[in-house]
């Protein structure tokens, strides 16, 4: 009688953490929506003022994230590096207010963060940062941003170099990861010696899942250890960053990637900022005619694991732009 | 440099969803977060002059640790009140998951 009564509480059990988490969720976004209300209502004029100054307040509380530094699991930027302040932002880029979806309306938007990158170079302050990872969002219509949780990359714009193919498990082979005549072009990129920052993906062949194994065939490296805050915090921070999804996006061809963290580098006499498995060089158009070129490199924000790891889709925007697709 | 410390696990905990998996807890901690963040940054600007607030609003975007510097000087003890608001607002969401956990 008792396994039974065990057994059915077994069984009811994800149902009521279902409900727990559904009930939770509710009052939490409740609250949330209160407490906006009740900001933008206590503060309209300021908030008003800061729009007109062209800054965008709802970035304000990503930098109160930072304020908080949380413990365990989870941990925000301490004390983030200075940035330029001067404000250097194009004011012929308007962020959206309303979701851009013709094609006409992206490649407007395209044609002129190609023109905003040559004015901000590889070093635009937070403002143009902001609006850097606005209009990538409104371009791809993906759910990204510079700022994510209190984190923020070391760099939004870098050279992304290639890289070679990571070790999933112990004794993973190059040919062992790229089966199939598709794959054969990037065998030439060879792989690495060692593991990634994070170690293996999996402990064995056999515990290797699809989602692991698509994580190393599209992964990133970043320069985490030029993260503020890295060194002092890096307990907390390396957990976070771990395959944590980002998008690759170049400016110049249009052409995205969604990819996730795996490994730190590369080091910075190399002069390049980010690093790129060879699909992930692919996807943008780096690989076979270069191995290096300049990227926009922005968070994913993407709680439910919705976005999937790979090239984005169309770029029809650019192909627009350029005069080539109908 | 930070005005205050939150532990994470610990205020899940309290809520009853740490054993929650991953992607469930992120969202759950995400909400609470921002609730945190809005009402700190409520509590911020409501006990500061309007030329202050604007001020404080400008430099808050351009780099948080200038920010972090000039309210420090403008309200003294800011931190303890900023960690009162925390504490405020958390107490005030068990509850109120609580109350609805017993319906």
């Amino acid at each position: 009688m008792a396994e039974n009564g065990e057994l059915k509480s077994e069984i009811q059990k994800p149902e009521v953490e279902k409900n727990l988490f559904g009930s939770l969720l509710q009052i939490l976004e409740k609250n949330q929506k209160q407490a906006r209300k009740n900001f933008r209502r206590h503060h309209k004029k300021a908030l008003k003022w800061l729009k007109n100054q062209g800054f965008d307040p709802a970035k304000l509380q990503a930098q109160i994230a930072k304020y908080i530094t949380t413990g365990t699991v989870t941990a925000v930027i301490m004390g983030a590096t200075a940035l330029p302040i001067a404000a250097t932002s194009m004011p012929q880029i308007t962020t959206q207010s309303q979701e851009v979806t013709s094609l006409a309306q992206k490649n407007d938007l395209f044609l002129k963060l190609r023109q905003g990158l040559d004015h901000w170079g590889q070093n635009p302050n937070i403002a143009d940062e902001n609006l850097i990872s606005k209009t990538v969002g409104d371009i791809t219509s993906l759910p990204v941003t510079n700022v994510l949780e209190g984190h923020k990359l070391n760099r939004t714009i870098g050279v992304i170099g290639l890289e070679q193919h990571l070790l999933r498990y112990p004794g993973d082979s190059v040919y062992g990861q790229l089966e199939g005549e598709k794959n054969q072009k990037y065998i030439e990129s060879g792989m690495a010696p060692h593991t990634g920052a994070w170690g293996y993906f999996s402990p064995s062949k056999d515990q290797l899942t699809l989602d692991l194994s698509e994580k190393e065939k599209y992964y990133v490296v970043i320069q985490t250890f030029m993260i503020p805050g890295w060194n002092s915090n890096w307990g907390n921070m390396k957990d976070w960053y771990k395959f944590r999804k980002v998008l690759v996006f170049n400016p110049q061809n249009g052409k995205g990637v969604v990819g996730a963290i795996a490994d730190a580098g590369p080091a910075p006499w190399t002069g390049k900022h980010f690093g790129g498995s060879p699909e992930v060089m692919d996807s943008v158009g780096f690989y076979g005619e270069a191995t290096k070129g300049e990227v926009i490199m922005l968070f994913v924000d993407d709680p439910d694991n919705k976005v999937p790891l790979g090239p984005i889709g169309s770029q029809s925007y650019y192909l627009i732009a350029q005069g080539g697709a109908k | 440099m930070s005005l205050i410390k939150v532990n994470k696990q610990k205020i899940l905990a309290e809520f009853g969803v740490d054993k929650l998996d991953r992607v469930q807890q992120e969202k759950i901690w995400r909400l609470i977060s921002d609730i945190f963040q809005t009402k700190i940054l409520d509590y911020i600007l409501g006990r500061l002059e309007e030329k202050d607030k604007e001020e404080f609003m400008k430099i808050l975007l351009e780099d948080e640790t200038k920010s972090e510097k000039f309210i420090v000087k403008k309200l003294p003890g800011i931190e303890s009140k900023v960690l009162e608001v925390v504490e405020e607002t958390k107490s005030e969401l068990v509850l109120e998951f609580k109350n609805a956990k017993r319906k």
